[in-house]
């Protein structure tokens, strides 16, 4: 097993790595939501936020130190273990899974052979977070908001996982940077639209992102798995969706648009492709939930049994028929 | 090891894939009906018989000395050819019935034989099977499909009651197959069942490898009822669908008992393990006498006739248990308790055929006032009753005396087994009583109502075969028997 | 009852395995085992029915971790994918549509004999395992003769491929009959019988 490591590979180095990784995603969630406020007001020919800071930019830190100094209430009729530890079980596996993408060719904490598997082995741990906030807050909405938010992210990982085995399938392997280092040629996208699609779609499901916001219906739900919350309980619950966002936009950066890897000629570093990447695509998600109205549930599931999964399994038995004729 | 899969060890498994693969031909017919009820019973019984077919051009191919397929995961040998005939024919006895039934019932057919065939790959998987991975993978197939086909019945409390106890159980016991499974391997280091007799033989002694055999063993009995595990078999027996009844007494009956003998036989035979040593005798001894006892004690005093059908398979589990002993005294003596066990299957099949023809959509008739007379407006029926109870007592001229003559004989040969073979004898007698119990109905008493049968074409071939099937092998049994005589294990 | 018994399975014969107590592998293998064990204890414990199948959870990502102490990441990552991620996830959404009323409980073992047969068997079971425990002798190390690439994606998937073909398509079987049952006995009503039917 090799490393690929900026620096040295030391126990110390290894914890700051940790601690700059915190950073990121603490500042990356601030500044998801400060561009959704902006994106979601242009939308709606609104200015968004403009007092704090240039254009509104520390509008984000503002409402993080107001969340910091808030009074954690805990309802009194929860069931406290799950309660406590939900926010920490859907925080922690996004913070590691953030931590397995290649953001450069020689910007990778570790890369594992496995890497994929592991990536939505941690988002299957997300789940039980949510189910346990949804259960442990003893509330009705919360409860609602968990099952449904369950039952799709059972329904879409299906299509989801279905549509990144071609990707495996052409670059015979699950390490995420011999993904990368397998689109020197062609960026996956190019032989594989469909899957790109199917991802995409299923992603913005498994993030419970409008056109697929059920769990977190307002109108219907108060806020859904979360609502019992508040405080910074409730921001790691927030953190953690935005930083899901950035994780799936990571992964199809990552297997379908070459990841690191641009035009050579220009001299732009890779981290830079990368991360212009995966905020074209976190636009891309901010633009669908502006435009699409929500679906209601019945054609969320059927969408997903009746139309996603059929199709990726379509495409990749395509896929394999056509790498053992042509290779 | 590398390397695809030859074509040979696919021809030495053309049985099973001939099964499995018919059950999705039957599935996608089923699917691309769309909802529409088919008839697929036709269909589900030519797969039987190509398989059956498959099977005696590999009685040829594989020769007496078997064929080790897949690196010794797998193995098809004239033992597991012959048990491999024995459930294509149960199975399709039972699907020559089904079609009435399921009719008559008003079951929807998409599902039902497309399981059926599942169950009996599963099944065929068993007896092929020598490798524990393979047991294990086997006996699930066989068992989630006999679930789901107890539970077929939609509606009716019994039978979702039946599947319920029958799966709860099940599942309790396949933890402990795999629990004794993970324990063997731990102590042993193998699963393939060569592998295992050599690592097994050094490691007598440890109490770890003991526990993980007895887990091991006391699964594969629960399946095939002995004594202390078959408290399951009358609620699932009886809330079943009578064909998927008949199925369960005769098919998954000779399947386990085929893979508990090679396992048996080819693992545990060495000194200090289950066939070595005069240890474990007498706790199988034990349990044989008391399987036999109780079941035919129990069915004695049933007043439903499925009922004590389920409990003379109780009974019967205990006669095989008892040729099993015995051939672990006598290694190679296979004969006795293969021709048992296809004899038990027709007769039962048989029996329980006739439960489901006399039954209606409104009244099952499974009590025996509810036979009283039948004698009198379908002699000929009774009569084949009378052949398939006579046949389950072990009367001759029927293929059950023959059997039991023949178990008992070759249980004699050792002085150990004597009192067994004596309690053996008396729990026949014992149980002529209650075989009788319909016929006496039948043809003394007198019935209230002309009863209206399930008077169809595929129920009257059922019966028809079953009889015939029994009375051969009561009047000419040797060609079965030379063929059980041939049916050894591969070395 | 059965996740204890296989944990403790999986206890056993890693420690056979090997013996080798100064090394960190060991310890990871007791600290993981015994969260396995902790975990598989809760399941059998709890009276919710909740947090009974969370410690299972805890049971199986240990487990997952005892997989990576054996050098098989992919296997860890699939236990970890399939067990933890799907199975509990359905696990918990039927306990979350089934059980409406708070401080529902799971009937355990109320019966005395139940009681003192379970405690016989764990009775059996431990000696048994202490035995195994205080006989093993010089166990090799658990990494010793491994081969290259043992364990990841490529390997496994050529041992799928080739010698284990036959378990692998039969339990391919499996899970279609797994599905088909499900599907057949979850239908509505036959023919006739159903009201409403249209």
């Amino acid at each position: 097993m090799t490393l690929h490591v900026l620096w040295p590979n030391t126990a110390l180095m290894t914890v700051l790595a940790g601690a700059v990784l915190m950073a990121y995603v603490a500042f990356n969630g601030m500044l998801l939501v400060w561009l959704e406020r902006k994106v979601s007001a242009r939308f709606q020919r609104r200015l968004g936020p403009t007092e704090v800071g240039w254009a509104g930019l520390l509008q984000s830190a503002a409402d993080v130190i107001k969340l910091l100094a808030k009074q954690l209430i805990t309802p009194r009729h929860v069931d406290r273990p799950l309660y406590h530890l939900a926010p920490v079980l859907v925080f922690v596996p996004v913070l590691a899974g953030i931590s397995l993408f290649p953001f450069d060719r020689h910007l990778q904490l570790h890369d594992f052979n496995i890497g994929l598997v592991l990536l939505f082995a941690l988002a299957g741990l997300g789940f039980l977070g949510i189910f346990m906030a949804g259960w442990g807050s003893n509330n009705k909405y919360a409860l609602l908001g968990a099952m449904r938010a369950v039952a799709q992210n059972i329904a879409y990982e299906i299509p989801l996982i279905l549509a990144t085995l071609p990707v495996v399938l052409l670059a015979r392997t699950m390490s995420l940077r011999e993904v990368v280092e397998a689109q020197h040629q062609l960026w996956f996208i190019v032989q594989q639209p469909v899957a790109f699609a199917i991802y995409f779609i299923a992603a913005v499901a498994e993030t419970n992102r409008a056109p697929f916001d059920i769990p977190e219906a307002e109108s219907e739900l108060v806020a859904g798995f979360h609502t019992e919350y508040s405080g910074m309980r409730f921001a790691f619950f927030f953190l953690a969706e935005y930083t899901n966002m950035t994780i799936v936009c990571m992964i199809a950066a990552t297997l379908f648009l070459g990841g690191y890897i641009g035009p050579s000629w220009l001299p732009v570093p890779g981290w830079v492709w990368f991360f212009g990447k995966v905020y074209l695509l976190l636009l891309v998600m901010m633009w669908l939930r502006w435009t699409f109205p929500r679906l209601r549930f019945d054609q969320l599931m059927s969408f997903a049994w009746g139309v996603l999964i059929p199709l990726a399994i379509v495409n990749l038995l395509l896929t394999a028929v056509a790498i053992k004729v042509w290779r | 090891m590398t390397g695809g899969v030859g074509m040979g060890e696919l021809q030495a498994l053309a049985p099973l894939l001939v099964v499995t693969g018919w059950a999705a031909l039957l599935l996608l017919v089923s699917a691309l009906a769309g909802g529409r009820s088919l008839r697929l019973g036709p269909l589900a019984l030519c797969g039987l018989l190509l398989a059956l077919a498959a099977v005696v051009w590999d009685w040829r191919l594989v020769g007496a000395g078997g064929q080790v397929l897949f690196g010794g995961l797998a193995v098809s040998d004239r033992f597991a050819l012959f048990l491999d005939a024995l459930l294509l024919l149960a199975g399709s006895l039972t699907v020559l019935i089904s079609g009435a039934y399921l009719d008559e019932h008003g079951f929807a057919d998409d599902a039902y034989f497309s399981l059926l065939l599942l169950a009996i790959s599963g099944m065929m998987l068993l007896v092929h099977a020598t490798s524990l991975v393979m047991l294990l993978i086997g006996l699930e197939t066989m068992s989630l499909a006999i679930y789901a086909l107890v539970a077929f019945w939609v509606g009716k409390a019994t039978s979702a009651e039946a599947a319920l106890k029958y799966f709860v159980m099940g599942a309790v016991a396949s933890a402990f197959l795999v629990f004794g499974v993970a324990l063997i391997y731990g102590v042993t280091g193998a699963t393939g069942y060569r592998a295992l007799a050599e690592a097994a033989a050094q490691a007598a002694g440890q109490p770890l490898l003991l526990l993980g055999m007895v887990f091991v063993l006391g699964a594969l009995a629960f399946k095939v009822a002995i004594v202390p595990l078959h408290m399951w078999v009358p609620d699932a027996y009886e809330g079943a669908p009578t064909p998927v009844t008949g199925l369960m007494a005769s098919a998954v009956k000779a399947a386990g008992f085929g893979a508990l003998l090679r396992l048996l036989a080819t693992s545990f035979a060495a000194d200090g393990l289950v066939y070595g040593s005069t240890g474990w005798l007498n706790p199988c001894w034990t349990l044989a006498a008391l399987t036999m006892s109780l079941g035919n004690l129990a069915a004695l005093r049933q007043p439903s006739i499925k009922r004590m059908l389920a409990y003379s398979s109780v009974a019967h589990a205990g006669y095989v248990l008892l040729g099993v002993i015995a051939a672990g005294l006598h290694p190679g003596q296979l004969a006795p308790v293969l021709f048992y066990l296809l004899s038990y299957a027709a007769a039962t099949l048989g029996a329980l055929g006739v439960v489901a023809w006399i039954g209606r959509r409104e009244a099952e008739r499974l009590t025996f006032e509810d036979w009283a007379g039948l004698a009198r407006h379908h002699p000929v029926v009774a009569l084949a009753m009378t052949v398939f109870m006579l046949s389950l007592a072990g009367v001759p001229p029927t293929g059950g005396f023959f059997a039991k003559f023949y178990l008992f004989r070759a249980a004699l040969r050792d002085p150990q087994l004597v009192t067994l073979v004596v309690i053996a004898v008396l729990n026949s007698v014992v149980s002529v009583y209650y075989y009788l119990r319909p016929v006496v109905a039948m043809y003394f008493q007198d019935g209230v109502a002309q009863p209206q049968p399930l008077a169809r074409p595929g129920v009257y071939a059922m019966l028809g075969l079953a009889l015939a099937l029994v009375l051969l092998l009561g009047l000419l049994p040797g060609v079965p028997l030379d063929w059980a005589l041939h049916a050894q294990l591969a070395r | 009852m059965s996740s204890a018994l296989m944990s403790s399975a999986l206890m056993s014969s890693a420690l056979m395995s090997s013996a080798m107590w100064s090394n960190p592998v060991q310890w990871a293998f007791w600290l993981l085992g015994g969260l396995a064990l902790l975990g598989a204890l809760g399941t059998v414990t709890r009276r919710s029915p909740v947090q009974a199948a969370l410690f299972l959870v805890l049971t199986l990502v240990a487990t997952g971790g005892l997989f990576l102490v054996l050098h098989a990441s992919f296997l860890a990552a699939m236990q970890v994918l399939v067990y933890a991620g799907a199975v509990m996830v359905l696990f918990l959404f039927v306990v979350m549509s089934v059980s409406h009323t708070e401080g529902e409980t799971l009937g355990l073992a109320q019966g005395t004999v139940g009681k003192l047969i379970g405690l016989a068997a764990v009775g059996v079971l431990g000696h048994q395992l202490l035995r195994v425990c205080l006989t093993v002798g010089d166990g090799t190390s658990v990494g010793a003769a491994l081969p290259g690439g043992f364990g990841d994606v490529r390997s496994l998937g050529r041992w799928i491929f080739s010698r284990y073909l036959l378990p692998f398509e039969a339990i391919s079987v499996l899970l279609l009959v797994a599905i088909v049952a499900a599907v057949a006995i979850t239908r509505r009503p036959p023919r006739g019988r159903a009201e409403g039917e249209g």
